[in-house]
């Protein structure tokens, strides 16, 4: 394959050399309006066709003229064409952006290109829209605002993971989450959490540096990214400084954040009424269940008439308080750019505890050295403390504090402390309380303990582009990803019920993860005439080395010593080493005739060393093609269609997000008590390979009344075969799982963006902006199993259904005889039907899918208008068709069956006395009725949101001139302002950090409900 | 021209670096090629047998949770673990299935272990053969009484136990999808195995030997009602001299206060080590206070207290009257087998066996008596011996895993508890609900596996 590709390679460069040389034109094109270089500008000699060259990517030509040539022809989609006699051996122009053809750069893998020669569908984000959103990671900046793009915050921690769905989730058991690049470097983005709930490497980037982010979604686009494309590709290009003067950028914000909103429990007298009714139905004494209300209350008789009732949401609730400030200097000379950006930002959480902290720094430089040589580096450094929380599945984490009885008293009045601190029974000798409160109070955590991460990340590259000929360049990037991440824990005596020790408990980690990458590539492009080639070809390596060690220890004098240096006994200590890397060989050819029809061929080679020795290198071809209609003489007579353009692409990605060493067969070392023994724990698969995704994608870009109404409508169908999957095998075999290529799924929808000038005047602008996608998810061949997420295993992926479909026994409500909770047996009767008859025995019942995660369709309205100075824009979100299943249903929501928990409001309505018809089976106090999973916990969670609503004010020259300013802004903004829902819960926008993955998807288990933040800042320009 | 030699150069130069070796763990081809390797597997098998899900302690808390009637409640949040103590067990219950799976990963080793004695050198071949087929034996017997019915439930050789399998897996073509063997089959292989060990081994070591071979040999003689045998097997370990019970019964669980690596005590005959470095105690997770890093679920009821005569010292192995404290020390080892029950296993086999010997049987009852501070026992008649025996294995092996088995061969019936432990359901003693299920998972993943009475 290299040889083919040497070849390829060295075709291209001969055909450059072809040329007969005479006397020679050099020039820059710019924009009219801005200066700014334009690149990919065709420059033709009139009268002679076949002579024609393009503009690099700082504008720069260089066009060899035949003898007779008069005039030079510059043609750039989007601008009105200029045509300038020949007046030297230097030529500089300036073309003007047509209205009617208003264009963009796009950039693309391994290059950039111009909106209107586009054949594959990528959706564009501009910097300046995610700007100043204090939101904790551009992935949440993006948010609703690219059709096809479905991104869920796991919950309203800082720093926490997200769910980023390009075009539906693509795998069963392989990672589902796209490609990040950034400026070339495919980043990093494992999770290196030890506590249970992940983190999120991206929030390292700095919002606020980023020039755009380009979200390839079809194989067209995606395909020149591999083995690792088939969950789409987001690209982020920082900012580059502009020659001129030196601009000084200061801006600031500050706010506030709070919970979207809480959910309801019982007060105090209803939990003492409803717990003695459960008691009195679980067969419980009254004198029992009264010692148990007297217990919660703290020893006190005082639950009688509920003088106690305690809100335990508000206690986890804190002022919090989020600031940032950036400074930046951008400018430069023709030769030499520069940006230069430097942050501070600090959020608290409004969950007591938590916050995230941090610093960055950025450089980005590029120099013309010489006549055919850039230079550049782009760097960023920064550091990143998170300090966090328990995962969902912790006593100690803050939601869960709503299990607490509201008749324990915040303070405890026997000894002054917390609830649950001092133990007052001599013989506990000042131990912490073991029975009280009900559970372990998170408060004691959040007062003596800590879990810290501290990320350093230095993310850079420098690159060297050599110009060959006018046509012909190389450019060489080598770039380096290093993140530091180190987790520092102590866990103080008073937590000993939830740590299990008395004396301390440290915890301290580190992951250096080295990612090393480097892009070489030859870049040829050529006007022959009306023809345009535009050619990239080259190799790319990676390799990402991850180095971990962990430390544990208990047995500390005192709280007063925290780090492990204090501990007395080590407990466990541990490092590891894990890498992968990466050998592939891409080439794209784009074909350009007229401006009328566009080709687009792209292949990739990629060899991985994940994958079994059969099956090491994989091929991943796309094409494309597109036709302006609207560049038709037919066209032309018209004014009402603008911008007319029919594209179509198919190809292949892979997908290779499975861990480093699936396909080999391990023993792994396991210690006995101090005698080292091994024992095999993973199968051999040499076969193992990448999944492979076919993906179709038609397409239709258009443009009315000049533009004032544009937009794409895109129809995709993504198959995915050769699914990675953990096959659940027979245990009798002594594994239980094993990774095969096995299985296939596919995802099918449809994406409409629109963009709309209503009001484009010199006073008043409004511009609105709607995407709207559908995305049907559908796994196709299983081989007849049915593999289960983690939680309670509601979520599964089922052959013929979406991925991760709630799937388990079907609630019925209540035995209006006897309270009892009732399933619907639904026996498969053999002819599409099914035994409605119901039943109290929960292992009667057959499980059958109740309810899916996956929305039936999501959208984004933005809407901005400026009048004068002022500013105001907003965009609603909305997620509609999905539902949630509260995994901490069955305790908070069961009338007391699985303990004392406090319980949720809608308990008030359980069965009480017979021929009471009603969803809520009899509260029993550990009775155990209505407890098993089952549809019973299941909810719609359609939502739509005001994501963000921002309000600003541009002075006017007038007044910045005076105060010596170049610009000033101020504005304030907020987040989540409100959310409309029907769900009961905390907040629709979910997933448990305990346990979200592929398969369990909107799934709550005390998630904590999102943020509503309010900012105000202040923008200054010098 | 440089351009592209550089691309090439580049390009093969990183032709090997594709090719990246795990380093956390070790390639299967790697794994095994000495004597040393093998021997580190078969402590690998003990590392399996050790986990949480099987002797690390789940296999002795779900038959006891599944066979109490009213000494304890569970009152916590796995639901699993609920199930199990109102006896209503699902197919899909994450604990029954943990046992299923830990067992045959157990066996799986050893199989592993197995395959491989041609590497071993010849001092050590005969023991390694032996530890592995005593892991592996025991593990197939305890597996059949979860999973099958009784031995005394009908005909053993047509109820059926769990699949056989005695060779390893190491390739995905090798995995078989087995139909389930008969109780009589299992108890076979578990009985070949088992008299390998106890001729391979010495008497006594902190891995198997001979003794605990003979003692899970004894406990399978019992079931079959073989009690000839089983006297003979419980002898071989008494009159070796080797063990010793401890002077007080508390000496024996291992307390908090106690280093974070305990060995065996001479009264231990097999135990799961466990330290602070490795293995988890489940029975500590289970059944302890929070004081003592359990999860503090499981109260003693009243019942617990009423059922010791009165001075019997073993009712104080308990924390705040409300927990048990045998399991007070997370890093404490898991006893699996321990001398006080061969003792026990004797007296018992002493008055069924053809020719009782009902003096000795007494003498055996009173060494645990001695122990926890009572009286020589009163009772003469078999039949009060036979009571007192159920009274000593009652009050001395507690929360150690035998209740649901010792229902089994007495035929008595437990019950289901209310929240104040007053027995509420009837469960003979031969009820489809204290068999476990077999699992839902693997039935998924073998059809040809038939599930058990009551589950379908």
């Amino acid at each position: 394959m290299k040889k083919i590709l040497l070849s390829f390679l060295l075709l291209f460069t001969s055909i450059t050399f072809a040329f007969s040389q005479n006397s020679v034109v050099t020039g820059k094109v710019t924009d009219q309006k801005d200066g700014s270089a334009l690149p990919g500008v065709t420059v033709t000699v009139k009268g002679f066709p076949t002579i024609g060259t393009q503009t690099d990517i700082n504008g720069n030509y260089k066009i060899t003229l035949p003898t007779g040539a008069k005039a030079l022809m510059f043609n750039y989609i989007g601008y009105t064409p200029l045509e300038v006699a020949i007046s030297g051996s230097v030529m500089n122009a300036q073309i003007t952006a047509d209205a009617k053809q208003l264009t963009e750069v796009v950039v693309v893998g391994y290059g950039t290109q111009s909106r209107r020669s586009l054949t594959g569908s990528i959706s564009k984000i501009k910097g300046g829209d995610i700007e100043n959103l204090p939101v904790p990671s551009l992935e949440s900046a993006i948010q609703g605002k690219s059709p096809g793009v479905y991104i869920q915050a796991q919950n309203g921690k800082l720093g926490q993971g997200i769910q980023v769905r390009i075009r539906g989730a693509s795998s069963v058991s392989a990672g589902n989450q796209p490609l990040y690049v950034v400026d070339g470097l495919p980043i990093t983005v494992d999770d290196f959490s030890s506590n249970g709930a992940s983190t999120n490497p991206l929030v390292d980037l700095n919002q606020n540096d980023i020039e755009s982010i380009e979200i390839l979604k079809d194989a067209s686009a995606a395909a020149i990214y591999g083995s690792r494309a088939s969950n789409g590709v987001v690209l982020v290009t920082t900012k580059k400084g502009k020659a001129g003067d030196t601009k000084i950028t200061y801006n600031q914000y500050y706010g506030f954040s709070k919970p979207t909103k809480e959910r309801e429990f019982l007060n105090s007298e209803q939990y003492v009424t409803l717990l003695r009714e459960a008691g009195a139905a679980g067969g419980y004494s009254t004198t029992s269940v009264e010692a148990r209300l007297k217990r919660y209350a703290a020893g006190s008789d005082n639950y009688k008439t509920y003088d106690v009732n305690t809100d335990w949401q508000k206690a986890i609730t804190q002022k919090a308080p989020v600031q940032n400030y950036n400074l930046v200097l951008s400018g430069g000379s023709d030769k030499t750019k520069f940006y230069i950006s430097g942050t501070y930002n600090n959020q608290k959480g409004f969950l007591i505890g938590n916050a995230i902290n941090q610093y960055s720094l950025r450089t980005n430089v590029s120099n013309q050295a010489t006549k055919w040589l850039e230079v550049g580096a782009n760097l960023s450094v920064s550091r990143t403390k998170n300090y966090r929380l328990s995962n969902d599945d912790q006593f100690s984490t803050p939601e869960q504090i709503v299990a607490l009885s509201p008749i324990t008293p915040l303070i405890d009045p026997r000894t002054g402390l917390t609830s649950g601190a001092l133990d007052l029974d001599p013989n506990a000798k000042g131990a912490p309380n073991s029975n009280f409160p009900v559970y372990y109070n998170p408060l004691l955590n959040a007062q003596n303990s800590y879990f810290n991460t501290i990320d350093f990340r230095n993310l850079g590259n420098v690159f060297a582009q050599v110009k060959f000929t006018s046509a012909l360049s190389f450019r060489s990037e080598v770039g380096v990803d290093i993140l530091n991440s180190s987790e520092d824990s102590y866990a103080g005596a008073l937590t000993a019920r939830n740590s299990g020790t008395g004396n301390g408990l440290g915890f301290n980690s580190s992951v250096t993860s080295t990612n090393f990458n480097t892009n070489n590539f030859l870049q040829y492009i050529q006007a022959f005439g009306k023809s345009t080639i535009n050619a990239v070809g080259g190799m790319t390596f990676q390799r990402q080395q991850n180095d971990l060690n962990s430390i544990s220890g208990d047995q500390f004098p005192s709280d007063a010593y925290k780090k492990l240096i204090s501990s007395a006994d080590i407990t466990n200590a541990s490092s590891a080493s894990t890498a992968y890397s990466l050998l592939s060989y891409f080439a794209r050819l784009n074909y350009n005739f007229s401006e009328k029809y566009l080709v687009s061929l792209s292949g990739r080679i990629d060899g991985s060393s994940r994958f079994g020795v059969n099956n090491r290198y994989g091929f991943f071809p796309a094409g494309s093609v597109g036709w302006v209609i609207s560049q038709e003489d037919f066209m032309k007579q018209q004014s009402l269609v603008s911008e007319l353009k029919l594209r179509a692409s198919y190809g292949i990605t892979g997908n290779s997000e499975i861990g480093n060493f699936p396909s080999r067969g391990l023993f792994t070392a396991f210690g006995y008590a101090g005698v080292a023994g091994a024992r095999p724990t993973q199968l051999p698969n040499p076969d193992l390979k990448w999944e492979t995704t076919a993906q179709t994608d038609i397409g239709l870009d258009f443009g009315f009344f000049n533009n004032r109404l544009s937009g794409q409508v895109d129809v995709y169908l993504k198959k995915t075969k050769d699914l990675l999957l953990n096959v659940q095998v027979p245990a009798t075999s002594g594994y239980t799982t094993i990774t095969q290529n096995l299985g296939k799924l596919q995802n099918k929808g449809l994406e409409i963006q629109l963009d709309s000038k209503n009001i484009v005047g010199k006073g008043v602008t409004w511009t609105t902006s709607v995407n709207f996608s559908i995305n049907r998810n559908k796994i196709t061949d299983l081989k007849g199993q049915i593999i289960t997420g983690g939680g309670d295993a509601v979520n599964r992926a089922v052959e013929g259904q979406p991925l991760g479909v709630f799937y388990t026994v079907e609630f019925a409500g209540a035995d209006p005889a006897n309270g009892d909770a009732l399933y619907y047996k639904n026996t498969d009767l053999g002819d599409g039907k099914r035994d409605r008859a119901t039943t109290n025995d929960y292992n009667a019942a057959t499980p059958v899918v109740v309810g899916n995660p996956n929305p039936k369709f999501i959208a984004g309205l933005t809407n901005t208008v400026t009048y004068k100075g002022f500013d105001f824009s907003f965009l609603l979100q909305q997620v509609n068709g999905d539902d949630i299943y509260n995994g901490g249903g069955q305790y908070m929501s069961v009338g007391f069956n699985n303990g004392a928990d406090n319980q949720t409001i809608d308990q008030l309505n359980a069965w009480k006395s017979p021929g009471d018809i009603t969803q809520v089976p009899q509260a029993r106090l550990f009775g155990g009725n209505g407890v098993s999973a089952s549809s019973r916990f299941l909810s719609d969670g359609s939502y739509v949101r005001l994501k963000n609503i921002a309000l600003g004010y541009t002075f006017p020259k007038s007044i910045v001139s005076k105060l010596k300013l170049r610009s000033l802004r101020i504005y304030a903004q907020a987040t989540n302002l409100k959310t409309w829902t029907k769900y009961t819960g905390w907040d629709p926008e979910l997933n448990s950090d305990a346990f979200s993955g592929n398969i369990t998807q909107n799934y709550d288990f005390y998630a904590a409900p999102q943020a509503k933040t309010i900012t105000f800042g202040l923008n200054v320009g010098f | 021209m440089i351009t592209l030699g550089t691309v090439a150069l580049l390009g093969t130069s990183c032709q090997k670096q594709i090719d990246i070796k795990p380093q956390n763990s070790v390639e299967s081809d790697l794994a095994l090629k000495t004597s040393k390797d093998v021997q580190g597997v078969l402590i690998g098998a003990y590392t399996a047998a050790a986990a949480r899900g099987l002797y690390g302690g789940r296999f002795q808390v779900t038959s006891d949770f599944l066979g109490d009637d009213g000494d304890f409640g569970y009152f916590g949040t796995f639901f699993g673990y609920t199930e199990l103590n109102n006896k209503t067990i699902t197919v899909d219950n994450s604990f029954t299935e943990g046992v299923w799976n830990a067992g045959y990963n157990t066996i799986g080793v050893c199989n592993t272990v197995l395959a491989h004695l041609d590497l071993v050198d010849a001092a050590n071949k005969a023991r390694v053969e032996g530890e592995a087929k005593f892991l592996r034996g025991m593990t197939y017997f305890d597996l059949a009484r979860l999973f099958g019915k009784a031995w005394n439930d009908g005909s053993p050789a047509s109820n059926l136990a769990v699949p056989l399998v005695l060779t390893p897996t190491t390739a995905i073509v090798d995995i078989q999808k087995p139909t389930r063997n008969t109780v009589a089959e299992i108890y076979a292989q578990a009985i070949t195995d088992l008299k390998v060990a106890e001729t391979n081994l010495g008497i006594k070591s902190t891995y198997a030997s001979s003794a605990a071979a003979s003692a899970v040999l004894a406990r399978i003689y019992l079931t079959q009602e073989k009690y000839d045998l089983a006297d003979a097997e419980a002898t071989k370990i008494i009159s070796s001299g080797e063990y010793a019970l401890v002077e007080h019964f508390v000496d024996e669980f291992q307390v908090k206060e106690q280093a974070t690596r305990v060995f065996n005590t001479s009264e231990d005959i097999f135990a799961i080590q466990i330290s602070n470095q490795s293995g988890f105690n489940a029975l500590n997770e289970a059944y302890a206070s929070s004081t003592y890093a359990g999860r503090e679920e499981t109260y003693l009821f009243n019942q617990f207290f009423d059922s010791y005569e009165d001075g019997d010292d073993r009712v104080n192995e308990q924390t705040d009257d409300s927990f048990t404290s045998k399991f007070n020390n997370a890093f404490g080892n898991v006893v699996v087998i321990r001398l006080a029950e061969i003792y026990l296993i004797r007296a018992e086999a002493r008055i069924k066996k053809a020719s009782p010997d009902l003096a000795g049987a007494a003498d055996d009852i009173n060494v645990t008596r001695h122990r926890a501070l009572l009286d020589n026992t009163t009772a003469t008649t078999a039949e009060d011996l036979f009571d007192a025996v159920k009274y000593e294995r009652r009050a001395e092996l507690k929360f150690e895993g035998f209740r649901l088995f010792d229902l089994k061969r007495y035929k008595e019936s437990t019950y289901s508890v209310d929240g104040d432990g007053n027995h509420v359901d009837e469960f003979v003693w031969n009820s489809p609900k204290l068999v476990f299920p077999i699992p839902k998972r693997e039935r998924d993943a073998n059809p040809s596996l038939t599930q058990n009475e009551g589950y379908q």
